[in-house]
């Protein structure tokens, strides 16, 4: 690009208020206190020793942008191999004091360098992952065929990790009973009707138990994936149609999720992005573990220990507390908590040219997971942990908190109330 | 930045010698790279890094203050950045040295309640590790997620648990420090106490990088208290809880934190969806020790703050944790109320602080420049935040118009210029005012002695 210094600055910033509106403006007040950094799951990595990988480096960068201070090469390979340390968990907006949205900063950012130096592969196909995840539900023999080739030369030349794994999809739905009209509605996310039906299945279960008659919808997407590659357009148009969708059908009702994304999605991301219907609709977005806490009491019988593993989205969302919560009243003894993220991130560390960081934050939480004594139960609500848990620890059972949740009902561990 | 003093820009040579020191990937001259190694939080104060270098060992910051020494370039010892008087900011520009590559934790000694780190170890990150072993190291800063141990000593930094158990200067036990000439020094001893002459260990603390880099650092610990108990003393006026400080601070109790709070601050906090109310102030309170000292604390301590005809009650659970997230929060919520803020940080004799609140109202409403207060009014350290509240020269002129008498009251109080943010770079002017001009003498003669090129972030503490 031959841009006059400043002048490409300049454009990006204009760029960014565009997408973003408002939920730009905020940047402008960052105090640098760093806060972000903290929370952030890559800004500790040994790599990360330069501060243009940390999350404060990009609250920086953008605080410059949009002041007026020009980088002088903003779109570069270089700047934009930084910015993509982000996974866009959002922990950092939970961790700053006036709430800065990096993750949307750096998903315009990434949109805006996509339509001046153009996409990788790998982009273009995580881009249409919903259709990719309808076709693994559809027709999972041919997709898990289809995903199974997905290795190394191959994996390389569509821009992912040559050791890419993928999950794989389940050959079965979700097999569950709506009722039109019922007392909530349960989401469901294309990801776990494709790969994990048991996951809603668990939801609805524990639902149904508590006297709850769940209307059900879906399968549907929330757009992280378009998040993270930073399809700011796309996610506004798709975001505003499912926000239009559900709210309608919601009416009001509580709106149970099974996906910690779909919660990010809904409740935070939206929010910023489209106004006041989506805050409107953000106000009955909720979890089981919620609900259940309220509703339903343990009956004091061990269920024997688990190991949680507090994803970033829950720890973004602020659902742990919640779901260990529910595990104990379930009579789970939790033993221990792995704090470390995974280094997936969604779809993040499946890329080419994010798996050294996501390999450097493997390393660190295998070094943290490394007494977990062989057998181990580890609970995750997060689907990308799970999958990345169960490659990453053999050995251990990793499973969805509902689902322990499930069978504490079935054991007779939990006793719910009917309203 | 105007300077009697000149020094060398970096060259192109200058980084080749560098990255000869340090490895080639560990120098950087990228401008987004030198923009966020020039900053810092809340203060506008911008510095100019020519270069940043990342060393990971002492032997390499000893290369780099050898070469700078030599070439007359100003070197400016970097943690996180998260200074609020400008102190990591080279205003003189020159190389930082970052200390994010050196982070470890070499020894923690249950026995000798010591632990080595080097300076790029966070805070909390210390703190998470200590636990596991019952014990901790207490200044606690606000920033303490952030803040490093190197910066903490820089600065001689404290926090909300300075009212029972001291500052960062009370725990360090000794010091490997690289000298600008490249002598790698030790400092103090490991030995619970010592009488072995001039006290060099409480010279470097809070000497803002301008004498030394430190590569190692020696710290004294505490046994982990085994409970904690957070109050909220809310009162009609400033001067009523105000009024309760003294004999809060003075009770048997000993709490571990006094927060102050004005009416704004608090107005804030709930705005920003903390969960506080509105009161004419307030004061956060905490003890700490067995559980039935803190809860026999905490109760003697409701006892006095009803007693000056105060609200007071018990806080737990998430509510206790958020009520601290947002005190934490409250040196950047500021940014909400005004673009520019200019952040003062008086520290006067506990008795005095009621007059010292009084004074500080009675100055920003007569000339008419808002203000908030909170602070840690325990040990008398009340961070007066005064927005600027427009982003012109006249608006930034009247600001700190007012900073200056606040600054002059609290030093006619017998108070300090600065209780935790140090000097800086802002803070300069008003050094001779808290020192006199014969203790500036000696201090300037110590600056000559240890750095006798005076490359260590210049611009900082001493005034031209």
């Amino acid at each position: 690009m031959d841009h006059e210094p400043g002048e490409a600055a300049a454009g990006l910033a204009r760029g960014i208020r565009e997408l973003l509106g408002e939920a730009a403006d905020v940047a402008a007040l960052c105090m640098r206190c760093g806060f972000c950094n903290a929370a952030c799951p890559t800004s500790a990595v040994p790599s990360a020793y330069l501060e243009s990988r940390t999350s404060r480096g990009r609250a920086i960068l953008f605080r410059g942008l949009l002041t007026g201070r020009t980088v002088d090469e903003p779109l570069s390979d270089e700047v934009a191999s930084d910015v993509d340390y982000c996974m866009s968990c959002g922990r950092c907006m939970n961790a700053c004091p006036l709430e800065i949205p990096i993750p949307l900063l750096v998903g315009a950012y990434r949109e805006l360098r996509g339509r001046e130096r153009g996409r990788g592969p790998a982009e273009a196909v995580l881009r249409r992952y919903e259709a990719l995840d309808r076709l693994a539900g559809e027709v999972p023999g041919i997709y898990n065929a289809a995903a199974g080739l997905m290795r190394g030369a191959a994996a390389r030349a569509l821009g992912f990790r040559e050791d890419l794994e993928l999950p794989r999809a389940s050959r079965r739905r979700p097999n569950l009973r709506s009722w039109e009209g019922g007392d909530v509605l349960l989401l469901i996310d294309t990801y776990t009707w494709a790969h994990e039906p048991e996951a809603p299945e668990a939801v609805w279960r524990l639902l149904t138990a508590m006297g709850l008659r769940p209307e059900v919808v879906g399968p549907l997407d929330h757009g992280m994936v378009l998040l993270d590659l930073g399809y700011m357009s796309r996610l506004k148009e798709e975001g505003a149609r499912l926000v239009g969708e559900i709210g309608n059908a919601a009416r009001g009702r509580p709106i149970v999720i099974v996906s910690p994304a779909s919660y990010y999605m809904f409740r935070r991301i939206y929010p910023l992005l489209l106004g006041d219907a989506a805050r409107r609709l953000a106000a009955g977005i909720t979890d089981v573990y919620g609900l259940l806490m309220e509703r339903c009491r343990g009956t004091g019988r061990d269920g024997g220990g688990v190991v949680y593993h507090e994803s970033c989205l829950a720890k973004s969302n602020g659902q742990g507390d919640r779901i260990v919560g529910a595990l104990r009243m379930a009579g789970y003894g939790v033993q221990g908590t792995l704090r470390r993220c995974c280094g997936l991130g969604g779809a993040w560390g499946l890329r080419r040219n994010t798996a050294g960081i996501s390999d450097e934050m493997v390393n660190e939480f295998l070094e943290e997971a490394s007494g977990l004594p062989e057998g181990s139960t580890v609970a995750s609500e997060s689907e990308a942990c799970r999958f990345q848990l169960r490659r990453l620890l053999p050995r251990a059972a990793v499973v969805y908190p509902a689902e322990l949740l499930r069978r504490a009902l079935e054991e007779g561990r939990l006793h719910c109330a009917h309203p | 930045m105007a300077s009697a003093r000149r020094y060398s820009r970096v060259e192109e040579a200058d980084l080749e010698a560098l990255r000869g020191i340090v490895g080639p990937d560990n120098v950087s001259t990228r401008d987004w790279e030198l923009e966020i190694a020039s900053s810092n939080a809340v203060s506008e104060i911008e510095g100019a890094a020519e270069a940043v270098v990342w060393p990971t060992s002492a032997d390499q910051v000893s290369g780099i203050l050898r070469y700078c020494s030599r070439r007359g370039i100003p070197v400016t010892p970097r943690g996180s950045g998260s200074s609020t008087s400008g102190n990591a900011s080279p205003v003189m520009g020159g190389v930082v040295i970052s200390t994010r590559r050196m982070n470890r934790i070499l020894e923690v000694s249950r026995e000798d309640l010591l632990a080595v780190v080097e300076p790029g170890v966070i805070y909390e990150d210390l703190n998470a590790r200590l636990r596991e072993q019952g014990l901790f190291f207490p200044p606690e800063p606000a920033s303490g997620s952030v803040s490093t141990i190197g910066g903490m000593v820089g600065n001689n930094s404290s926090g909300f648990r300075a009212v029972k158990y001291g500052v960062t200067r009370d725990y360090v036990t000794e010091l490997e420090v690289v000298l600008p000439s490249g002598e790698i020094v030790r400092l103090g001893t490991r030995a619970p106490k010592s009488s072995i002459g001039y006290d060099l260990v409480r010279l470097f603390v809070g000497s803002e990088g301008t004498l030394g880099f430190f590569s190692k650092i020696t710290l004294k610990l505490r046994p982990l208290p085994e409970a904690r108990r957070t109050g909220i003393c809310y009162a009609a006026t400033p001067e009523r809880a105000s009024s309760a400080i003294f004999e809060i601070v003075a009770s048997p109790a000993r709490p571990s934190a006094v927060e102050y709070m004005d009416s704004r601050v608090l107005r804030l906090l709930v705005d920003s969806g903390y969960p506080y109310r509105d009161a004419g102030a307030a004061l956060l309170l905490e003890t700490d020790g067995t559980e039935k000292a803190a809860e026999e604390g905490m109760s003697r301590l409701e006892a006095v703050c009803r007693s000056k005809g105060n609200e007071f009650g018990p806080v737990e659970g998430a509510e206790e944790e958020a009520m601290w997230k947002g005190r934490r929060s409250l040196g950047a919520l500021v940014a909400k109320l005004s673009p520019a803020v200019i952040v003062g940080d008086v520290d006067v004799p506990v008795s005095r602080l009621p007059w010292m609140v009084e004074e500080i109202y009675r100055l920003g409403d007569g000339m008419g420049v808002g203000l908030v207060v909170f602070g840690h009014a325990g040990d008398g350290n009340l961070h007066v935040n005064i927005l600027v509240g427009g982003t012109d020269d006249a608006a930034h002129r009247r600001a700190m118009d007012l900073y200056s008498k606040i600054i002059e009251k609290a030093v006619e109080a017998g108070g300090a210029i600065a209780g935790e943010h140090g000097i800086g770079f802002e803070k300069r002017p008003f050094m001779e005012a808290q020192h006199g001009r014969a203790a500036l003498e000696i201090m300037r003669g110590i600056k000559g002695a240890v750095d006798p090129t005076w490359i260590m972030n210049p611009g900082k503490l001493l005034p031209d």
